[in-house]
């Protein structure tokens, strides 16, 4: 009986470490510090498309674009009185051919980087207790992600005079979109006491094309 | 024991074997069980105003069907959401009737605007062991028309929601369920965040003051 205590706990110790997420923030942009930004009207727009692995593994803990995700940093600032409102479910990617991209939430995003092959891998090394371990850490390691995904997401953002917002936008690309250089990002401003609108548009210029 | 018996029967288990081997392989499809109810949440005010709603034939028959643990999970959310909206619309307008097509109307209707709800995105998570949490997440996209056709707005509304499961044989129940709390969850968005939507207040404005004093 203790050898198999002994076995559970050591399976469970060394599979908690195998499927973990930890999350990590996201330098915070700077106004006038985004690759890409646009005034219209009172209402500056920035944009940082998140195109490297390497800041893909540092911010979010995995290679976004091998699952076909680009994220997209926004910034928001408002340098008119009117008070403006801001959609992240209003935001969509012009590609080069007209086609639109609409915005996929932190769920989404998050789902796409969900993977079985630990807990397979794990039952058939060490059977049901490597099952039961595995499949924990990999609960816990999902929980993490999405929350951590949506934490990261650019609210719905009402801003007031001077006031500023951020966060990411995640795009799911369809599979085999290649050029993304002329992607047109699509920006709807909300002026909340009209209840007009107007779109700004900012060509994001230098974005790489996801790895397929 | 002959061998031609012997054959006979290491050709039966073969095939047997063969057989569990392709029904693991395949996998199964779970029809999701919806029940789309919806209770009237506090403080909803009342828009005093009759709207038409429109549900097009592809949010009537919208079924996401997604694959996960080797399993496929097909959720009927627009037989289901067509039953929550059909609760929800008359929480918020004072009268509500279902119109067969989009504005612009013919003449004499006395309706205030057209609504028009899309599912825009769903997606739910399987736990690894059947006592996790199972979590569905659906976006609504809203869009609101005038009588003559005029968007007058658009919105989304999320909803979210998590369900404990519990082990045994029912492996529909609780993906259903937690996709129930979702659907039922961004209904009671909607009638709380309806008057909150920028693009809605022009035409609440006019609405009230097209009332008789």
């Amino acid at each position: 009986m203790r050898r198999v205590l002994i076995g559970f706990l050591a399976i469970t110790v060394a599979f908690s470490g195998c499927a973990s997420y930890t999350s990590t923030s996201a330098p915070l942009p700077r106004a006038g510090a985004m690759p890409v930004s646009q005034t219209e009207g009172a209402v500056e727009v920035g944009a940082d498309p998140y195109t490297q692995t390497e800041r893909h593994k540092s911010v979010f803990g995995s290679d976004l674009t091998a699952a076909g995700i680009l994220p997209v940093q926004v910034y928001l600032q408002n340098h008119g009185a009117e008070k403006v409102l801001v959609r992240a479910s209003d935001m969509a990617l012009e590609l080069p051919d007209g086609r639109r991209v609409s915005h996929a939430g932190a769920s989404a995003a998050a789902s796409k980087l969900e993977s079985i092959g630990g807990v397979v891998g794990a039952t058939i090394a060490f059977g049901i207790i490597g099952m039961l371990a595995a499949s924990s850490a990999e609960d816990k390691a999902r929980a993490a992600r999405l929350e951590d995904y949506k934490k990261k997401e650019l609210p719905d953002t009402r801003l007031a005079k001077g006031e500023s917002g951020h966060g990411f936008v995640y795009f799911i690309p369809p599979d085999g979109t290649k050029n993304l250089t002329a992607a047109v990002l699509l920006v709807r401003v909300v002026k909340v006491d009209e209840g007009s609108s107007f779109v700004t548009r900012l060509p994001l210029t230098g974005l790489g094309a996801p790895q397929q | 024991m002959t061998a031609g018996w012997q054959l006979r029967r290491v050709l039966r288990l073969g095939a047997l074997a063969l057989g569990a081997a392709v029904i693991l392989i395949a996998g199964c499809t779970h029809a999701i069980p919806l029940k789309a109810t919806m209770g009237e949440p506090a403080g909803v005010a009342k828009v005093p105003a009759r709207v038409g709603v429109y549900y097009s034939s592809d949010f009537r028959n919208y079924q996401h069907s997604g694959s996960r643990a080797g399993d496929r999970w097909d959720f009927p959310l627009g037989q289901a959401s067509v039953t929550l909206f059909n609760q929800t619309f008359p929480m918020l307008f004072a009268g509500t009737e279902s119109v067969p097509n989009l504005p612009p109307l013919s003449g004499g209707s006395q309706l205030a605007a057209v609504i028009e709800p899309k599912i825009e995105a769903f997606d739910f998570t399987l736990p690894f062991l059947k006592t996790g949490t199972y979590t569905a997440e659906i976006t609504y996209r809203f869009t609101l028309y005038s009588p003559k056709g005029d968007p007058v707005a658009s919105w989304t509304v999320k909803g979210s929601g998590a369900q404990k499961g519990q082990a045994g044989f029912e492996f529909a129940r609780w993906p259903g369920e937690a996709a129930d709390l979702a659907m039922r969850d961004a209904a009671t968005r909607f009638l709380n965040g309806f008057a909150e939507v920028p693009e809605v207040q022009p035409w609440l404005r006019q609405v009230k003051a097209s009332q008789p004093q």
